[in-house]
């Protein structure tokens, strides 16, 4: 069980805007760690600098030992990290199984799917997130919280061994967030190093063992569910100084 | 060779004016509205040939075809947003198909009318005969056309910074969702944003094409692509890069046609490498921001 | 894997051919590739064969380069407003090779359209950083220069000025087998170009249309498919340029890289409908025989700025052109008749 993910120092500054300051930790393959911090924190900026979408100002970020700061996205993507949107999006006007079948063509994709074939492969992805009998309808018809289970099942078609989770949660009725979370929880089982964000803290103080918080782009603490939720610094970002006495 | 570098300084200058009043406009509505017009160099264009046709109108009265060109251009380029962009705005290949087509409409139909050959409209030159300086003599009409195209650009730099529309212009480029929860009907901004690049355009084209003639309706296509390699060059959505980018491009045109073997041939190229160049080195060109979709 | 599905698919045409002539689509396409086949030998009228003919012949040339184009932007999403350059190439080489090269025809042919498949390659490296209306007016800022370079200065003495180079032969003296040359061009090449955009291959190029982060996110190089969109676009394009060289006996700078020629393939594929194939079939005869009569109606002058206002209200009033919600109207009648 060896650190996956390693980020050390990793800064982002927009013009005058630090968005991500100094910011340092480690995954190790198997883990299931949520990212915590009030609107604004950062977290997104996080995920789009590990996963390529953003270059960082300064500091580090490795995979497996290899530096994959400022590499193009599909190429951190063929690393082996696959990650979601917030803001969920899809290929309209493909079916959910060619949704699917698109990351399967990726480098890593086409060597899960050899001895299978894509659609295949595709299929048994949507099967996986419980959407297979949906496979020839295009995404624009489907509820919220199908379009979520999708949008992992495209991450899923690349093949990932770290998955990251922008805010999967939003948006959903209690149902489907609960549909959601046995989802993600039978990835973890079957291997999956997983990496969250959230901010309404309750969802994910009760499904990962382990939490990172930020603030204002600034690292505050790593530990317990337990420990980060009665974390002074925490409280104070979510709630606003003097609100230590409400812990 | 002292006259080379000076013919080539006055005509670098001369099409530094030109394009950097058209880009204006160009870049103007592309930093506001993300909006591509392919029609901007037929305004141009358009402006030209009408003040060709309102000569027989307005017999002696020259101010009135030059008011006339560019009112009814403007006019069109408020008809342009209302009844082809805005419908189309959530579609990036909409609005180019559109706006190519609106383009071609307009070459096609000043072609009816003129014909492919060159024409001059030497009667609205204001000032005519030449000015020698340096040794070297130059149209006073070309002369006007400078100082006004820097008057022009001063005082819509101004409009840009102070007026009322000019701030809601720039609060809508900025951020347009911000702009509507502060009360601006981005809608109008944008109509009248592109009213003035036509209004741009057609005042540029009424005060240079009287010195320069027109070349055919085809110069249309000739103008849309310089002042896309100036945008590009001076970076996408920069007011001052579309200035900056059109005196470069105007330099390194001029200079091209007189001290390369063969120049004027080359010349045309000259904005193509631009692009070419600027896109492999710089892709946000000197004053722009990298294009995040 | 490939091998796999490619067996798959021959075992299951003979069923896959029947159900499909059975949709709407696949009937009407059979009912008019069969009259097409028929059409030449309808009537031995020279008129006949030597106008009415060759203007089909025509209008196969155009759906070849209108799906061409249509592969690029309407399925991949890369709009080329300069698609003029791979037609003008590849008929310049093919005329080249022909008239001072003595090749043979169909040698020349192909290696037009090989010259314009590079010319796809180089020029879609540097352009695809551009996106949208930049990409567009980027190419459309090529095709103009190129235009430029072959009609004025003395560049265009090496490549033969602003006549260019004429009496080139025909693909064959007799039109009807002209016609039909190009009738099994065309149907191989929507076979093909339809193939391509069903495929596997093109569903990521319709995944980089819909949305380009979307498939970098999903692990695909999408710069690399781009360019080969570029380059199978251009290969079609260029197959439609050098037959119409040979179709037009000559090629010259206005006529084979005009911004007009541009402004055709987008106008026939935006009439049949963007993101059909076949439609951008129907868009070119569409196109061929309304520019004929036009012309035969004496207003030939206006027949561009007619076209342009079509264009306009194609694009305004239907993403899915004029032919789709015509043929939707006669599909709906079709129904009723077969008591659906």
């Amino acid at each position: 069980m060896g650190v996956i993910l390693e980020v050390k120092n990793l800064t982002k500054k927009f013009g005058g805007l630090t968005a991500v300051n100094d910011f340092s930790f480690e995954i190790k393959r198997g883990d299931f760690i949520g990212l915590i911090g009030p609107n604004g924190a950062g977290k997104t900026t996080v995920f789009n600098l590990i996963s390529g979408f953003e270059k960082p100002s300064s500091g580090s970020i490795r995979f497996d030992g290899v530096n994959i700061a400022g590499l193009r996205p599909y190429k951190i993507v063929n690393k082996g990290i696959a990650r979601t949107f917030q803001l969920v999006r899809s290929f309209k006007f493909l079916s959910l199984l060619d949704n699917v079948s698109v990351s399967c063509q990726s480098r890593r994709g086409r060597e899960a799917s050899k001895g299978v074939g894509i659609d295949a492969y595709a299929s048994s992805i949507l099967a996986a997130v419980g959407l297979v009998d949906k496979a020839r309808i295009p995404p624009v018809i489907l509820p919220h919280g199908d379009l979520r289970k999708l949008q992992i099942g495209k991450a899923l078609g690349t093949n990932p061994e770290l998955l990251l989770l922008d805010e999967p949660f939003s948006g959903l009725s209690h149902e489907e967030q609960q549909n959601l979370t046995d989802l993600i929880l039978r990835l973890h089982e079957d291997g999956l190093t997983i990496f969250m964000t959230g901010h309404v803290l309750r969802e994910l103080m009760n499904l990962v063992p382990r939490v990172i918080a930020m603030h204002q782009g600034k690292f505050i603490m790593d530990g317990t569910p337990q420990e980060v939720a009665n974390n002074k610094i925490v409280l104070e970002a979510y709630l606003g100084k003097g609100s230590e006495e409400f812990a | 060779m002292i006259e080379d570098i000076i013919n080539m300084i006055f005509n670098g200058t001369l099409n530094g004016a030109v394009l950097s009043l058209i880009a204006l406009g160009y870049s103007l509505v592309y930093g506001v509205g993300g909006i591509m017009n392919l029609a901007h160099g037929a305004y141009f264009m358009l402006a030209g040939y009408l003040l060709l046709w309102g000569l027989p109108i307005f017999p002696g009265f020259l101010f009135l075809s030059a008011i006339f060109a560019v009112v009814i251009v403007t006019i069109i380029g408020g008809l342009t947003y209302i009844l082809l962009i805005k419908p189309l705005q959530d579609s990036h290949v909409g609005v180019v198909l559109i706006t190519f087509g609106l383009a071609f409409a307009l070459e096609q139909f000043a072609l009816i009318f003129s014909g492919t050959d060159s024409v001059s409209i030497s009667d609205y030159i204001l000032f005519s005969g030449t000015t020698a300086i340096f040794g070297y003599s130059m149209a006073n009409q070309f002369i006007f056309f400078i100082i006004m195209s820097v008057v022009i650009v001063s005082l819509f730099a101004l409009f840009i910074s102070k007026s009322k529309l000019g701030k809601s212009i720039r609060a809508v480029s900025q951020d347009r969702e911000a702009a509507v929860l502060m009360g601006i009907n981005a809608n109008r901004v944008l109509l009248y944003t592109v009213m003035i690049s036509a209004f741009l355009a057609a005042l540029g084209a009424s005060l240079y094409l009287p010195g320069a003639a027109l070349s055919g309706p085809s110069m249309a296509w000739t103008f849309l692509t310089s002042s896309f390699a100036v945008i590009i060059l001076g970076g996408m959505g920069s007011l001052v890069g579309s200035v900056v980018g059109g005196y470069i491009v105007g330099f390194i045109t001029s200079f091209t046609s007189i001290f390369i073997p063969n120049g004027p041939s080359w010349a045309h190229v000259v904005p193509l490498i631009v692009i070419i160049i600027v896109l492999i080195i710089r892709p946000q060109g000197l004053f722009g921001k990298k294009e995040i979709k | 894997m490939l091998k796999k599905e490619f067996q798959e698919k021959f075992t299951n045409f003979p069923n896959y051919f029947k159900s499909w002539i059975k949709t709407f689509t696949g009937g009407l396409t059979l009912f008019v590739v069969l009259s097409l086949i028929i059409l030449p030998f309808l009537s031995q009228n020279q008129n006949f064969t030597h106008v009415f003919l060759r203007q089909f012949t025509l209008a196969m040339i155009f759906s070849i380069f209108a799906a061409s184009w249509d592969l690029l932007t309407g399925i991949s999403g890369q709009i080329s407003f300069g698609h003029a350059i791979f037609f003008g190439i590849a008929g310049y080489i093919c005329a080249y090779l022909i008239s001072y090269q003595s090749y043979p025809i169909w040698i020349a042919i192909i290696i037009g359209a090989l010259g314009a498949v590079f010319f796809g390659l180089i020029i879609g490296v540097p352009m695809l950083r551009l996106k949208g209306p930049y990409l567009a007016l980027g190419t459309l800022a090529i095709s103009l220069v190129l235009l430029k370079m072959f009609l004025m200065g003395s560049l265009s003495d090496i490549f033969f000025g602003s006549e260019g180079i004429s009496a080139l032969p025909k693909l064959s003296s007799d039109p009807v087998v002209e016609y039909l040359i190009l009738l099994i061009l065309m149907i191989i090449s929507f076979i093909a170009i339809i193939q391509i955009s069903k495929s596997k291959f093109g569903t990521v190029l319709k995944s980089i249309r819909d949305d380009e982060t979307g498939a970098d996110a999903s692990g695909i190089n999408t710069t690399r498919f781009k360019v080969y969109a570029f380059m199978l676009s251009a290969l079609f394009a260029g197959i439609a340029g050098s037959c119409y060289a040979l179709f037009a006996t000559s090629v010259n700078p206005t006529g084979n890289f005009g911004a007009v020629i541009s402004f055709y393939a987008i106008l026939m594929a935006s009439l049949g409908g963007l993101t059909t194939i076949r439609g951008s079939a129907l868009g070119a005869f569409f196109f061929i025989f309304l520019e004929y009569s036009l012309i035969m109606a004496g207003v030939e002058i206006y027949v561009n700025m007619i076209f342009a206002l079509l264009l306009i209200l194609v694009v305004r009033f239907s993403e899915h052109g004029i032919l789709k919600p015509l043929l939707e109207r006669i599909k709906d009648v079709w129904d009723v008749l077969l008591g659906r």
